[in-house]
């Protein structure tokens, strides 16, 4: 009895002293690269894409001085097809909400659907109104792409109407909002940028590699997940389908006043997402990457089969979702059954074999 | 030979002395609690709570919660120093329990020991000596009949044994599951912490693990590896304290451990100690004898205690299934950190009447803390079923119908669906009976 104990302890004694380098012992590897990870997500996803985004911004906000300067129907489709393409490469930068992107309610403050149409309505004609305004919270579901597309898609049926509202008697008021929408999207855009550019934000986001909740990858999970159950699952699909009320909401869609980009906007939505986890470069060390190191090649391939599901799925619909939603929303429904295995995927097994702590309580397990 | 054991006696010393450790121990663990703000988080912000079945009258208190935590630091100290030992030991169990009665959310094993443990030591005369209360001549006493610390030992011993019997299955033997993929996350340990890397580390924490657990209550029961078998107490349970957030689980098995050493260790602490603590009253003779009526009512109460306490956790050999799965008759049974499971559960209400139906966002409901022990506990899924039947009762649905869109991954297997999505949750009881609405597990998990 005596000699077992004494060469359990000894054993523990071995393991609890033993030192020895990486890569001598030989055996499987099974833990995985955060710093590479969180470098690949930097230089490959949010850099490029909020330089594109930015890119997009400055010509939108360009463009909407100019068509303030000389309100033509010519300029309005100009600056029209600007905010389409700024739409679609918006949907790239959407997950990425830490950071600065975070602190200032980067998402919200561009993206917020529906738009809050009153509120809208009632700024742009407040006499006292000036562009500060739109940085009061409550104004941020006045603002953003979805407040551009009421002003040059929501006014009115016909772009000559539309025009009317920038040269009729309160044109200045439309200008004024519309500039300060256009360029409100612009600063905020650029101040991110210049946040994930930064030696200090570079630094400090791939070096945090704990695995902590407050851990980069942690936050990074978290933040991508949620994206995608409620930002993608919901806001785009579910919630127009009715599937948060009794009764379906064919107007929470984005993009309402010319909703026959809605589909689009979720397709790009989708396909950054499949990016993300599976890098746009052969040598980037990606969620699936790690995951098939880690010998999990059936919960890999298992994601993306279901990313390529959903692409399939929603491409199954109208490209005009409220009008989907309007005629068959149980359809959008089963779209939404379809994203939400994903959702499983990415919620359950993903972060169960990273072991990540995430939006869990701060509290002992046993 | 059960008469002559039972008038058996033995030193008071290592009785008192556990007395002492562990109400200073439970005071730790209030202010802990208190200093976290975990009484706040737990146990008045959230809206809705999960009770025990069978204790549903167990009500969330408020802001009285404080003041429950006040009195059980209070009774703690009053334990700790034997002052009105009886009464304090009484009020601590029934308020410590009543506190883990609100929401089993919270469930822990190291809790349930310690109602278990506070529960036996009323009917101990643990403060005899080293106390305030042994001050009286009447109450000072040197010795006590054995069994009084043998049953604290025993439960001990469950604890271990039971662990280590729970550990003899394919997914932690052979595949060093959960360990392996929560010691990856561990690499930054020191010292030690480079070895996680490799996956024969996951094996050599788990064999060792069952091996400790099967076998240290003996090697603390036997004098020569006393010594050697608490120093791997000591290792062990700091190993895992630093590794894993198991809260307070280490120091009280640590500290509980300390009642195997023989009584003159225990003489020398009490000496040491109550040198330095003049309050404390060390009795110099005389041998506590329980009266006549006592033992009428000490004797069946604690020896079916003991019986429930080694039959109980073998009650999931009445549920068909994966125990693991359906976690039927998992809790209550030392069943430590054998499962890493992660589900997502998401509800719809439909009203019969229109045929009209909407999902909820858990958040509204619940913390994030309780939708975690939700999404992976089929009586937890139930009961928040029923919450929600009768929160949209109220809202004026009239008979609400309740399903659930429920995956649960189990130990690295891929998800799977958990619940029958076309039960009607509102309409199915609560019992021990088994649950026929959770839909089968596909693997395998050979073992006790």
């Amino acid at each position: 009895m005596k000699k077992v104990f004494v060469f359990l302890l000894s054993v523990s004694f071995i393991v609890a002293c033993s030192d020895s380098e990486p890569g001598v012992g030989g055996s499987t590897e099974i833990a995985f690269d955060r710093a590479g990870l969180l470098k690949s997500l930097v230089n490959n996803h949010f850099i490029s894409d909020f330089e594109d985004f930015a890119a997009e911004t400055e010509t939108v906000k360009n463009l909407t001085n100019t068509f303030t300067a000389t309100p033509t129907q010519e300029n309005l489709v100009t600056l029209r097809a600007a905010w389409v393409k700024a739409y679609k490469v918006f949907q790239t930068v959407a997950p990425y909400d830490f950071g600065k992107a975070s602190d200032i309610s980067f998402y919200f403050n561009l993206n917020a659907h529906p738009l809050n149409v009153d509120e809208t309505k009632t700024n742009i004609l407040k006499p006292a109104f000036v562009a500060k305004d739109l940085q009061i919270s409550t104004n941020q579901d006045a603002q953003g792409l979805p407040a551009m597309d009421y002003l040059i898609n929501g006014l009115a049926t016909s772009d000559e109407d539309i025009v009317a509202f920038y040269t009729g008697a309160d044109a200045e008021d439309y200008k004024e909002y519309l500039t300060a929408v256009a360029t409100r999207m612009d600063t905020l855009t650029d101040e991110v940028l210049a946040n994930f550019k930064s030696e200090a934000f570079n630094s400090e986001f791939t070096s945090n590699t704990s695995a902590a909740k407050t851990g980069a990858v942690n936050v990074f999970v978290d933040r991508f997940i949620v994206y995608f159950e409620r930002r993608l699952r919901s806001s785009k699909i579910g919630i127009p389908a009715g599937e948060m009320d009794r009764d379906k909401r064919p107007n929470q869609i984005e993009a309402v006043f010319m909703p026959e980009i809605s589909r689009e906007l979720a397709l790009d939505a989708l396909e950054n997402t499949r990016e993300i986890y599976e890098g746009v470069t052969t040598d980037e060390v990606s969620l699936s990457s790690i995951l098939v190191l880690r010998g999990r090649q059936d919960l890999d391939t298992r994601i993306k089969n279901e990313f390529t599901a959903s692409r399939e799925a929603i491409l199954n619909l109208n490209e005009n979702l409220q009008l989907q939603a309007t005629t068959d929303a149980a359809k959008m429904l089963q779209v939404r059954s379809v994203l939400q295995k994903l959702v499983v995927s990415l919620k359950n097994d993903l972060i169960s074999e990273l072991a990540l702590e995430v939006i869990t309580a701060d509290n002992d397990s046993d | 030979m059960l008469n002559n054991y039972l008038h058996t006696n033995t030193k008071a010393a290592p009785l008192a002395v556990f007395r002492f450790l562990f109400g200073w121990l439970m005071l730790a663990s209030t202010l802990r609690f208190w200093f976290n703000g975990w009484i706040k988080s737990i146990y008045i912000a959230p809206k809705w709570f999960f009770t025990y079945y069978g204790f549903e009258f167990v009500k969330p208190l408020g802001n009285l919660t404080y003041l429950l935590f006040f009195i059980i630091g209070v009774t703690s100290v009053a334990i700790a120093l034997g002052y009105y030992y009886k009464y304090a030991i009484v009020i601590f169990f029934l308020s410590f329990t009543y506190v883990e009665l609100i929401d089993k959310t919270t469930y822990l094993n190291h809790y349930y020991f310690v109602s278990l443990v506070s529960f036996v030591l009323i009917f101990l005369p643990a403060n005899v000596t080293f106390s305030i209360d042994a001050r009286k001549s009447t109450v000072s006493k040197s010795e006590v009949p054995r069994w009084t610390i043998d049953v604290l030992k025993l439960l001990i011993a469950i604890v271990y044994v039971y662990a280590g019997v729970a550990k003899l299955n394919s997914d932690w033997l052979l595949e060093a599951l959960p360990l392996k993929i929560w010691l990856i996350n561990k690499t930054h340990f020191p010292v030690i912490g480079t070895l996680f890397q490799y996956e024969w580390s996951a094996y050599a924490f788990s064999w060792l693990g069952m091996l400790y657990d099967l076998t240290i209550p003996f090697f603390l029961m036997y004098k020569p590896t006393r010594r050697f078998a608490f120093i791997a107490v000591v290792i062990f349970h700091m190993l895992t304290y630093m590794l894993f957030q198991i809260g307070i689980f280490p120091f009280v098995m640590t500290l509980a451990v300390f009642v195997y050493f023989s009584p003159a260790f225990h003489e020398k602490l009490i000496h040491v100690v109550s040198s330095k603590i003049k309050l404390l009253n060390v009795a110099k003779s005389s041998v506590f004898e329980f009266s006549a009526k006592a033992k009428r009512i000490i004797y069946p109460i604690l020896g079916c205690f003991v019986i429930f306490q080694l039959v109980f956790p073998w009650r999931y050999l009445c549920y068909p299934g994966e125990l693991f799965w359906t976690e039927e008759g998992y809790r209550f049974s030392w069943r430590v950190m054998l499962i890493e499971k992660m589900g997502t559960a998401v509800f719809t209400i439909k009203d019969p009447i229109d045929g009209k139906s909407f999902n909820i966002r858990n958040a509204d409901f619940l913390t994030p803390f309780q939708i975690k022990q939700m999404a992976t506990q089929p009586d937890f899924i139930l009961q928040y079923a029923h919450m929600l039947r009768d929160h949209y009762k109220k809202e004026g649905v009239k008979n609400p119908e309740v399903y659930v869109e429920s995956y649960v991954t189990l130990n690295r297997r891929l998800s799977k669906q958990f619940i029958d999505p076309k039960t009607n949750l509102a309409n199915e009881k609560d019992s021990f009976a088994p649950k026929k609405w959770i839909l089968p597990f596909n693997g395998t998990i050979k073992g006790l």
